[in-house]
């Protein structure tokens, strides 16, 4: 056999360190450049159209012959190019999302409904061709569209022109220091809460086609099944778990496995394999089948109302059929790297969507990780599909890892044995119910007979889920951020991607593992103050954090969301807190109590004494009505009003201020406040602002995601958190 | 070599196309500042902690500023009071019930002995 002459080399065995993939290059380039704009703005464009100069200039450093220079200067620039029509792709998509003007405020609405969606609790319906009537008389026409949240069953034909009056407030494409990319995906520019008799239909509509198909489904899926079974069988086939008991799914995501309820990849890929199966079976040619198997799955698309997930899956199925259909070598890294460019093309901001970047991690985890891992374990003498399921489900788990801890908060510790068992089982009960459902809809007369089987196959599937609560089995409390790419560079180097041989291979992960271990440290233990406290905002509500050797300490807004605690609870790996303040009028701290417990326990509970908090001798939680300074967080506090505090923080005067503040305040080093007011800051004179709403040229979590507050040696500083 | 430039043409017409389909849905000029803010500022801050020391026994009555942490023990050494101290000495000082504050928007602790 004859050797190649890279065998002599030190550091890889081979003929390279890795395989050059053109088509991987360019699409981590589209990336880079979306990315880069997302923080420099438009001077990405120049730096990618600088790099990509500067690196067609080295073949002329290394010379290695003409043709190979002329090579290097071409990919060079076109990786410049991708890099730059990314960035230039991403500023033009964000510019037409904030073209549409800002509308704030009580206003009439009129707009044709497009979409209805259902949570537990409400009806979301989002309107085009949206028209606000101001309290002025003024007529604002605007290309984005409105998501209205009703309470309650709104039944409103689609394509009908409604119109209502609400409080509209404008989405911007940051908020709370995330980039709202489904909202600028779906062109939503604004939100809008009211009750189920406030909208008025002015014109009948008729739904599109996929919309009557979506409605054709439900009905013929909840007259034949058990309501439940209904529900879930829907959620299965179209995404829209809406109409799904909410305990049930939240034990889902709880279990790590709610993601089957998103239409993407699995779905889409059974759908394709079945369809290929029978033109296959029917001796079709490429030109006939690719273009009927593109249409069944841009109609299945449009039935689950072009979620992002469909949409996204949509387009890697077609992507790959037309690869593998145009005899393109099959090579499964080029695979995913074109449909996540195709994907990226679509529109830009998928890149700040955390579906996407979890369909992408999980398949090139399998890609990069599943076979070494298999090999591993057939080391180990297990049976071959074992080994090989086992090394799908564990680098699938591994690569999503950080995604999952730093969009969530949290993962299930228990997903991965979940994931196991249940996809496989879930899958094969999604293909016979998919075969089945379309059936039915065929022949509706036999509905009852032919969803029986998948109907018995899905209260099999989804028992152990009902049976157990998955809370307790969860990780959380800790954040990546940056430390992702030195996870995935390890996850990189441990793979078979990468030529090296055993000696430097042991000495990069080695290293990379003690940057890793290292970073972490460093990014979640607060090293090098004295003291620290944190602020974290949504829009269900505003919270001040404090770790101190006593305990936890919380200070909240007037009723916080269930949400927004309970994402707080699991991100902070909470679920007890030794004193609790809500800055708020008493009968919103009665209210606000209640929706805490059922996340965290409470071991005291700070009340201003004026605010006649109703005292019961039913609370489970001590509460203590105080009219002077009181012990808080490590240092003392005292109520100024319902709504405002001054916290004195190690020697920094901190006032917090949630709503209506007295006249006469304190000075302070530092004002937290939930909104801009320059009286207020007149008022307390402070060295530094911070808000959690936004705060034009100030320091806001609005503006910036959470913030991390410490203070050391006479210095308080504020900073960006990881997450 | 026509294999080749067949394939050059075809991957050009293709990141052509992308490059089409990425821009043309909106010719809107593009947003020129980037959507991350980020966030970090510092301020300095006194600590200080504004006590009036008064009463039978106390040998330099009046006002201290001391900094934050400073214990009940040391201020009675500051103002020489010599007596039995109500206060544990090795206790820092507490706004506790006797702070007040006072119109120019500072606290000030009235400790009587």
């Amino acid at each position: 056999m004859k050797k190649f002459e890279g065998d002599a080399h030190l550091l890889y065995r081979g003929r390279r360190i890795v395989n050059f993939r053109p088509l991987l290059f360019l699409a981590i380039a589209f990336g880079g450049g979306i990315f880069a704009a997302y923080r420099l703005g438009m001077h990405a464009l120049w730096i990618a159209l600088a790099m990509a100069a500067a690196a067609a200039l080295l073949p002329l450093l290394f010379p290695s012959g003409r043709r190979a220079a002329v090579g290097v200067l071409l990919f060079a620039l076109a990786l410049g190019l991708t890099c730059a029509a990314g960035s230039l792709a991403f500023g033009m998509r964000t510019a037409d999302f904030e073209r549409s003007p800002v509308i704030e405020g009580e206003v009439v609405v009129a707009g044709t409904l497009e979409e209805v969606g259902r949570t537990e609790k409400t009806t979301s319906l989002t309107l085009g061709a949206v028209v606000f009537y101001t309290p002025e008389g003024e007529a604002i026409a605007s290309e984005g569209r409105i998501r209205a949240y009703a309470y309650g069953g709104a039944e409103l034909p689609l394509g009908a022109r409604v119109t209502f009056a609400a409080d509209v407030t404008s989405y911007d494409a940051v908020s709370y220091g995330r980039v709202n990319a489904s909202y600028i995906i779906d062109g939503v520019r604004y939100t809008a809460f009211l009750s189920d008799g406030d909208v008025t239909v002015l014109a009948e509509g008729t739904p599109d086609l996929f919309g009557m198909a979506n409605e054709y489904l439900r009905g013929l899926l909840f007259e034949n099944m058990e309501e439940g079974n209904a529900a879930l069988a829907f959620a299965l086939l179209t995404g829209n778990s809406g109409w799904m008991d909410g305990d049930v799914l939240q034990n889902f995501r709880y279990g790590g496995v709610a993601h089957i309820f998103a239409v993407s990849g699995m779905n889409f890929a059974i759908v394709y394999a079945a369809l290929l199966f029978l033109c296959k079976r029917l001796r079709l040619r490429a030109r006939i089948y690719v273009p009927v198997i593109a249409a069944v799955l841009i109609l299945y698309a449009g039935i689950c109302g072009f979620a992002p997930s469909a949409v996204r899956a949509l387009v890697m199925c077609l992507v790959l059929m037309l690869m593998e259909a145009g005899g393109f070598a099959y090579d499964r890294v080029n695979s995913v790297a074109v449909a996540f460019l195709a994907v990226l093309i679509v529109h830009p901001l998928y890149l700040f969507s955390v579906g996407f970047l979890l369909s992408v991690a999980a398949a090139a985890g399998i890609i990069v990780l599943g076979g070494p891992i298999a090999r591993l374990l057939s080391r180990i003498r297990l049976p071959r599909s074992l080994a090989s399921s086992l090394g799908v489900a564990v680098s699938a788990q591994v690569a999503t890892f950080p995604i999952l801890i730093d969009c969530f908060g949290y993962t299930s510790g228990i997903g991965l044995a979940l994931n196991i068992l249940f996809v496989p089982l879930v899958s094969a009960a999604y293909g016979v119910l998919f075969v089945l459902a379309l059936l039915a809809c065929i022949l509706p007369f036999a509905a009852g007979v032919l969803l029986l089987i998948p109907e018995f196959l899905l209260r099999v599937c989804i028992f152990p889920v009902l049976a157990v609560d998955f809370r307790f089995w969860l990780i959380g409390g800790f954040a990546f951020g940056s430390c992702a790419l030195l996870w995935y560079l390890l996850c990189w180097a441990l793979s078979g991607k990468i030529n090296l041989r055993p000696l430097p291979r042991a000495i990069a992960c080695t290293l990379l593992s003690a940057a890793l271990v290292v970073g972490m440290v460093f990014a979640n233990v607060p090293i090098g103050y004295e003291a620290v406290f944190t602020l974290v905002s949504d829009y269900g509500g505003s919270a001040l954090l404090v770790r101190h050797a006593g305990g936890v300490g919380l200070v909240a807004s007037g009723r916080p969301d269930g949400d927004f605690l309970e994402k707080l609870c699991l991100r902070e790996g909470i679920d007890h807190f030794s004193e609790v303040i809500f800055l708020a009028p008493a009968y919103e701290v009665n209210a606000s109590l209640p929706v805490l417990l059922q996340y965290a326990e409470a071991d005291v509970l700070y009340v201003s004494e004026e605010a006649e908090f109703p005292e019961s001798l039913f609370r489970t939680v001590e509460v203590r009505w105080e009219s002077a300074f009181f012990s808080f967080g490590g240092g003392e506090a005292v109520f100024l009003n319902e709504e405002t505090l001054y916290w004195n923080f190690g020697g920094a005067g901190v006032l917090i201020a949630m709503g209506e503040s007295p006249e006469r305040l304190p000075r302070c080093d530092l004002l937290v406040a939930e909104r801009e007011d320059a009286a207020l800051s007149a008022a307390c004179s402070p060295s530094l602002e911070v808000y959690f709403g936004p705060a034009e040229g100030k320091l806001s979590v609005y503006s910036s995601g959470s913030l991390q507050i410490g203070r050391k040696d006479g210095i308080i500083s504020v900073k960006g958190r990881v997450s | 070599m026509r294999a080749g430039l067949v394939k050059f043409i075809a991957g050009a017409a293709a990141l052509i196309l992308a490059g089409g389909a990425a821009l043309l849905p909106v010719l809107v000029p593009p947003r020129t500042d980037g959507l991350a803010v980020p966030a970090g500022q510092t301020a300095p801050f006194d600590g200080t902690l504004y006590v009036s020391v008064q009463g039978e026994g106390v040998a330099f009555p009046g006002s201290y500023a001391v900094p934050y942490g400073t214990t009940y023990g040391e201020l009675f050494a500051l103002a020489g009071f010599a007596g039995e101290s109500p206060y544990p000495p090795e206790a820092p000082v507490r706004m506790g019930q006797d702070a007040v504050l006072g119109r120019d928007g500072i606290w000030r602790v009235y400790i009587v002995v």
